[in-house]
C-alpha cells in the first residue's frame, strides 16, 4: 500500500506541475478551462456521489436516474440541470463522454460494448469499508486530474476516518440492519464495518455470515438486538414489504430494542457521507 | 351401511391428521425446532419473546396453512364436479391468477392501507370475474377449451400482475412477483388471519350447500333439471363460494396451485364419486397437505426459505402429466 501512495503522490505531483503550466495556457485560449476530462459520465448511483464530490459540475454531463432519488442518493438538488442516463450503451455514446465512471458491479453488456469502442472507462470497487471509500476517491482523483478541491475533500475525509478509535469493550451492544423482506448485511459489508467502528456488535459476526442474508422474523426476535435500524417504509408506494415491517410480532420487538433511523442513502454507497451514519450510530451508542 | 361407516371413520383419520401437522407445524421454525429445540429457544428468549413467536408468527402460519389449503381442496373438488372435468382446479384455470391480480391492484394502489377489507375484496372480484368468463366461454363437460381459456386468462393475469409490479415506484415491488406468482404464508400475522377468515368461512359453507345439487348434476345437465335440480342456483353457490375462498386465500398467501387438483383425485379412489363425499374429505385433505408442504418448505434448508407454490407444483406438476396421460389411455379404449 506505501508503494502505491508513493506512486500515487508523485504521479499527482507530476500532473499538478504539468497542469499550472497549462493553466496560463488555459487562461488565454479558453481551451482548458480545468485539466483532465471534460465531459464525464457516471452509470453508477455510487460512483455519481463520488463525481459530484470531486469533478466541477461543468465537467459533469451526466449522472445515473438514480442520483435524483433520495432513496438512495444524497446528492439532492446538485443534479439539476444535467442529464440522466439509465446506463445503457446507447445513450452513454450518445453524449460522447472523454470518461465514464462506473462501479466493478452491474451494467457489464454496457461497459464491454463501451470498451469495444474505446472509450476511457474507470471502474471504481465497492466500498466494504472506509478505507475503500478513500481508495476509491483517490483513483477518481488522480483519473480526472487532482486539484485544490480533490486534495481537500480526501484530505478531509481521510483525516476523520483516522481520528475514529474503536471500542474494545468485550461486552459489545448488538446492533442489526434490518431491511425490506428480511434482509441484513453480515461480515464484509459497509454497513457492518461501520457499525463495528461504533461499537457494536454486528449480526454478521454473531450469527458468523458474510454478504446478505434473509432471516425471518422468528430468528430476529431469538437473537434480541439492542438497536435496529428499520429499512424505508416506503408509506408513499405501499408494497408487501412495508406491511411486513408492522407485523405485530416485530412491533412488540420494537418495545424492548431502541429503534434508531439511518438514511439509506448515506450508506448504501460509501462516500464520505457515510461517516453521517457512523455519527448516528456512535450518538445511538452513548445514549443507549 | 358399511359403507357409511367407513367413510366417517375416513374423515375422522383425515381429521386427526390435520390436527397432528396443525401441532407439528407449530413445532417447527428457525427459533427452534421439536421439543428439545423449543425447550432451548425458552431459556434463550425468555416467555415474554417465546409468547410472541408462537401467537404471532406460528398460530397464524399454522391456521392460514390448514384454512388456505382447505380452500384450494375443497374449490378443486367442486370445479371439478361442477364443470365436469377432472382437469379444473382453480391454479390451473386461472381463478387465483386473476384473484392476485385483484389484490395486487389493491396493495399497490394503497387502496388496502386506506381501507384493509379492500384487499381480499379486490381478489375476490377478480376470482369471480374471471370464473364466470370461463363459465362462458367454455362450458360445462369440454376438457380443451376450459384448459386452453384457463391458460390464456392466466397467462394475462400473471403478465399484468407482474406489470402492476413493476410499475410500482417501489424498488422491492418488482421482488414481490413471485410472492404473488408462488406463494407463501412465511411472517403473516393474525391480522391476515382474522382479514381472510370469514370470507373463507362463508365460501365452505356455500359449497357445501351446493354438494347435494353436484351429486345429481353429476348425472347430466338434462337429467338433473328434470330431477328439480335448479341450474342457476348451483352456479351461483358454486361461482360465489370459489369465488370467495379462492379470493381471500390468493389476497393472503399468493397463488399455491396444484392442491385443488391433486387432492380430489387422491380422495377419489377412497371415498367414490359424490361429490357431497368427496367434497368434506377434499377440504381436510387439503388442509393437511398444504399443512405438510409448508412444513416441508421450513425443513428442507437451501440458506432461503422455498416458496410454497414451488413444492406444490413438485409434486403437482408430474401428477398433472401423469393424469393426462390417463385421460389419453381412457380416450383411446
Amino acid at each position: 500500500m506505501p508503494v502505491n501512495e508513493k506512486r500515487l503522490s508523485t504521479f499527482s505531483r507530476v500532473i499538478s506541475a504539468w497542469c499550472s503550466g497549462l493553466f496560463f495556457l488555459g487562461c488565454a485560449t479558453n481551451i482548458f478551462a480545468s485539466e483532465g476530462p471534460q465531459r464525464i459520465v457516471s452509470i453508477n448511483v455510487c460512483t455519481d456521489q463520488l463525481v459530484a464530490l470531486l469533478a466541477e459540475k461543468d465537467r459533469i454531463v451526466s449522472l445515473s436516474h438514480l442520483s435524483n432519488d433520495p432513496y438512495s442518493s444524497w446528492l439532492g438538488t446538485f443534479v439539476d440541470g444535467l442529464i440522466l442516463n439509465h446506463g445503457t450503451a446507447e445513450e452513454v455514446i450518445a453524449l460522447s463522454p472523454d470518461l465514464v465512471v462506473t462501479t466493478s458491479f452491474g451494467f457489464r453488456p454496457t461497459i464491454s460494448i463501451l470498451k469495444k469502442l474505446g472509450y476511457p472507462i474507470l471502474e471504481l470497487p465497492i466500498a466494504k469499508n472506509l478505507n475503500d471509500v478513500s481508495t476509491s476517491l483517490m483513483l477518481l482523483a488522480s483519473t480526472i486530474g487532482e486539484n485544490e478541491k480533490t486534495q481537500a475533500v480526501i484530505e478531509r475525509f481521510n483525516n476523520e476516518v483516522s481520528s475514529q478509535t474503536v471500542s474494545s469493550n468485550s461486552q459489545l451492544p448488538l446492533f442489526v440492519s434490518y431491511e425490506a423482506n428480511g434482509w441484513t448485511m453480515g461480515e464484509n459489508s459497509l454497513a457492518n464495518n461501520v457499525a463495528q467502528m461504533a461499537g457494536f456488535e454486528t449480526i454478521g459476526s454473531r450469527l458468523d455470515f458474510s454478504g446478505g442474508l434473509k432471516i425471518d422474523l422468528e430468528k430476529l426476535l431469538t437473537i434480541k438486538p439492542d438497536l435496529i435500524e428499520l429499512g424505508y417504509q416506503w408509506s408513499e408506494a405501499p408494497a408487501l414489504v412495508s406491511q411486513n415491517l408492522w407485523h405485530p410480532a416485530l412491533q412488540k420487538l420494537l418495545k424492548r430494542s431502541t429503534l434508531i433511523n439511518i438514511p439509506d442513502s448515506l450508506w448504501l454507497c460509501g462516500s464520505p457521507k457515510t461517516l453521517d451514519a457512523l455519527h448516528i450510530l456512535q450518538q445511538a451508542r452513548e445514549a443507549l | 351401511m358399511n359403507n357409511i361407516k367407513n367413510y366417517f371413520f375416513l374423515l375422522s383419520a383425515l381429521s386427526l391428521l390435520a390436527v397432528l401437522l396443525f401441532i407439528a407445524s407449530l413445532m417447527i421454525g428457525s427459533a427452534g425446532t421439536g421439543f428439545s429445540g423449543m425447550r432451548v429457544m425458552f431459556d434463550q428468549v425468555g416467555p415474554e419473546i417465546f409468547s410472541v413467536i408462537m401467537k404471532e408468527i406460528r398460530l397464524p402460519r399454522a391456521i392460514l396453512g390448514f384454512t388456505v389449503g382447505a380452500s384450494l381442496g375443497l374449490a378443486g373438488a367442486t370445479l371439478q364436479g361442477y364443470l365436469r372435468n377432472p382437469l379444473a382446479e382453480p391454479g390451473v384455470i386461472g381463478v387465483s391468477t386473476a384473484a392476485a391480480l385483484g389484490a395486487v391492484i389493491a396493495i399497490y394502489t394503497g387502496l388496502s392501507v386506506v381501507m384493509p377489507l379492500a384487499l381480499p375484496l379486490m381478489a375476490i372480484g377478480g376470482s369471480l370475474i374471471v370464473i364466470f368468463l370461463l363459465q362462458t366461454i367454455a362450458g360445462a363437460g369440454n376438457v380443451a377449451t376450459l384448459i386452453l381459456a384457463g391458460v390464456a386468462i392466466s397467462s394475462l393475469c400473471g403478465a399484468l400482475t407482474s406489470l402492476a409490479l413493476n410499475l410500482s415506484e417501489n424498488p422491492f415491488a418488482s421482488l414481490e412477483i413471485v410472492f404473488w406468482l408462488l406463494g407463501s404464508i412465511t411472517d403473516r400475522s393474525m391480522s391476515h388471519v382474522w382479514l381472510s377468515t370469514p370470507f373463507i368461512v362463508i365460501g365452505w359453507l356455500l359449497l357445501a350447500a351446493s354438494s347435494r345439487s353436484l351429486d345429481v348434476l353429476s348425472l347430466g345437465e338434462e337429467t338433473a333439471v328434470s330431477l328439480g335440480v335448479n341450474l342457476s342456483r348451483i352456479r351461483i353457490l358454486v361461482i360465489s363460494g370459489t369465488a370467495l375462498c379462492i379470493g381471500a386465500c390468493t389476497a393472503i398467501a399468493g397463488v399455491i396451485g396444484f392442491v385443488g387438483l391433486i387432492v380430489p383425485h387422491l380422495m377419489r379412489p377412497l371415498v367414490g364419486h359424490l361429490p357431497s363425499r368427496l367434497l368434506p374429505a377434499s377440504a381436510l385433505a387439503g388442509g393437511s397437505l398444504l399443512l405438510c408442504a409448508d412444513i416441508m418448505v421450513r425443513l428442507i434448508n437451501f440458506g432461503t426459505e422455498l416458496k410454497l407454490g414451488v413444492v406444490t407444483a413438485l409434486i403437482g406438476g408430474p401428477f398433472f402429466l401423469i393424469l393426462i396421460l390417463r385421460l389419453r389411455v381412457s380416450h383411446k379404449t
